[in-house]
């Protein structure tokens, strides 16, 4: 035994949403083995859609998360309203983009803050940051009230909102309280600005491995919301209702998540993803914080994925103060909302804080859900980020001290922002009739 | 006296754990105090609204006690509780992020006002509202915390009672 030869394990991870474990074997400098092990038990939400009526089916699914809930109400929204061939208005289209925005000013300021921030600080939890950076931790705290203010107005709750349901909003935004939104969200500005002062900071870990980059895109927009599937890899897009071929999922045994692969060994999804994909259609203010924050498209650095988030945080700003604008100025009418149930089957997608999510749903004569299936972010991200992990492992170990190879492990999986209870939502359910 | 902040907290869809926030939302109206409903806040928020209070909190919450169902007890939340936290702050995680934490996280960032609960036994914590031995028990428990409320912004006892 040297200090070249040891095993890390970290069981489990911290500061990372569900159950993670990191295994690494070195011997005189070299990695002998690594896995990176989702220990998280199954919770088969899909099942639990069974017979269900599908104005039931995004409130449900949507406690599949408590981060991400408004992205699995949205995705389920969409599959359910494909299957049944029902419209959505523009009024509703807006509203939906506007409480995406919102959940992902959430997620991204959480994750950034609380729980990235303090790897490069040097401290292990946010506790400590507080010490020594108390109005980093005072603004953090102050934006992502504001954040969860959002979400609450426009969908009735900051948590699992319930406004939103097929076809349309059940109750309609207060205008005066989106108008003290848009105001707070304008006085925020400076703050944000701030964020990306902090960001860029940062040393970021100098590893790089390319991969595929998957995301949404969409011709007339930064594709969060709406978009077909696009690979950095062919440049071409592939229907949302064809998903399954990208997605290609498959189990491994040392995960109770699902892995996935498209044109090569795996892909990446998430804010890096989606910079690298879209970056010509981000608010200009966003590429602006893209350029101080040294993130140069194409990047193939996962640790990176820090710094497109804070990008993404200036774009959904920005983004939201114009839709809220708008909003503001052509007023909210009340909308029919009825329809039908009916057979059909259907998928929908919209991008999450961690990446694109999938969910399609199949229904009977009756409109009874007979069939469902939830692809998320993190089961898509979770094969690149033991690839990675694989590559960048032989050089941490021969430059690095174990604990600061741990730490580096580490970082690389809160890098990604895994919400590893979300990927362990189901293994394949098909009902039995 | 500074004014008074007094906060419900809780869930109003996880049976008695709303009972914070139904309790505060039947208090009349007193001079001095400030009522606020924190319903389903994580603790990164619940760390801000504290920020923001101008004087004591009374939190209003559902509170395993380990006493009977419908008893209640006010208790001072201790600044010890911070420094036991960081030094099992490397365990943190979002979902490990309760009403402790908050109140460390407020306590770090400046946070030097008195912060009490007014703590319920639940019955019954199922998904759905109060339960309705709960429901049974609001008018004590109301009485009880109007009487708290007089105390702390000192009000004559026979204030709550007509409250």
């Amino acid at each position: 035994m040297n200090d070249k030869t040891y095993t890390i394990e970290v069981d489990h991870v911290t500061r990372v949403e569900g159950h993670g474990s990191i295994r690494v074997s070195a011997r005189d400098g070299r990695v002998e083995d690594l896995t990176l092990s989702i220990t998280e038990a199954n919770r088969f939400f899909e099942s639990f859609t069974e017979g269900m009526s599908p104005h039931e089916i995004p409130w449900i699914v949507g406690r599949i998360c408590g981060i991400c809930c408004v992205g699995h109400q949205l995705a389920a929204s969409k599959a359910v309203e494909a299957a049944l061939g029902l419209t959505v208005s523009a009024q509703s289209r807006r509203l939906r983009k506007l409480l995406n925005e919102s959940q992902i000013l959430q997620s991204h300021i959480l994750h950034v803050y609380f729980l990235a921030v303090p790897d490069y600080v040097g401290v292990p939890s946010v506790l400590p940051l507080i010490k020594t950076h108390p109005e980093v931790v005072k603004r953090a705290l102050a934006l992502k009230h504001l954040a969860n203010e959002f979400t609450r107005v426009i969908g009735g709750r900051a948590l699992h909102p319930m406004a939103n349901t097929l076809r349309g909003w059940r109750k309609l935004p207060d205008l005066e309280a989106l108008e003290g939104i848009r105001e707070n969200l304008f006085t925020a500005l400076p703050d944000l600005d701030a964020s990306v002062g902090i960001v860029a900071d940062l040393a970021v870990p100098a590893f790089e491995r390319e991969t595929e980059y998957v995301s949404l895109t969409h011709p007339d927009e930064y594709a969060l919301y709406d978009g077909e599937i696009y690979s950095s890899d062919t440049r071409e897009t592939v229907p949302v209702a064809d998903y399954r071929r990208v997605t290609n999922e498959f189990t491994v045994p040392h995960s109770t998540a699902k892995y996935a692969r498209w044109h090569r060994e795996s892909y990446m999804v998430g804010a890096l993803a989606r910079v690298n994909n879209n970056y010509s259609q981000l608010h200009p203010k966003a590429q602006e914080a893209a350029e101080r924050l040294g993130l140069r498209v194409p990047c193939f650095n996962p640790y990176m994925n820090n710094a497109a988030q804070v990008v993404e945080i200036v774009h959904c700003a920005h983004n939201s103060l114009a839709m809220l604008e708008a909003v503001l100025d052509e007023g909210l009418v009340e909308e029919d909302i009825g329809y039908t149930p009916g057979p059909g089957t259907g998928a929908g997608a919209v991008e999450v804080p961690r990446g694109v999510l999938f969910h399609e749903y199949r229904f009977d004569d009756e409109g009874r859900c007979r069939g469902a299936d939830a692809v998320i972010p993190t089961s898509q991200n979770i094969n690149n980020i033991e690839r990675d992990m694989k590559a960048f492992a032989p050089r941490m170990v021969a430059e690095m001290t174990r604990d600061e190879v741990t730490l580096h492990l580490e970082m690389l999986l809160r890098a990604y922002d895994p919400c590893i209870s979300c990927s362990v939502h189901l293994l394949d359910v098909e009902f039995i009739p | 006296m500074s004014t008074l902040t007094v906060a419900g907290i809780g869930s109003p869809l996880r049976g008695d754990d709303g009972i914070g926030l139904a309790l505060v939302a039947g208090l009349a109206p007193t001079a001095g105090v400030v009522c606020a409903q924190w319903a389903d806040s994580d603790a990164l928020d619940l760390a801000h609204h504290l920020l923001q209070c101008p004087g004591p909190v009374l939190l209003v919450d559902c509170a395993e006690m380990g006493l009977a169902p419908g008893d209640w007890r006010r208790f001072r939340l201790h600044p010890a509780a911070e420094a036991r936290l960081i030094a099992h702050s490397r365990s943190l995680s979002t979902h490990g992020l309760g009403l402790a934490e908050a109140l460390a996280i407020a306590t770090q960032l400046g946070l030097d006002v008195s912060v009490q609960a007014f703590g319920v036994q639940p019955y019954r914590l199922a998904h759905g509202g109060l339960s309705e031995a709960m429901q049974a028990r609001l008018p004590q428990l109301q009485q009880a915390l109007a009487e708290t409320v007089a105390q702390l912004v000192g009000l004559p006892a026979d204030h709550a009672q007509e409250a």
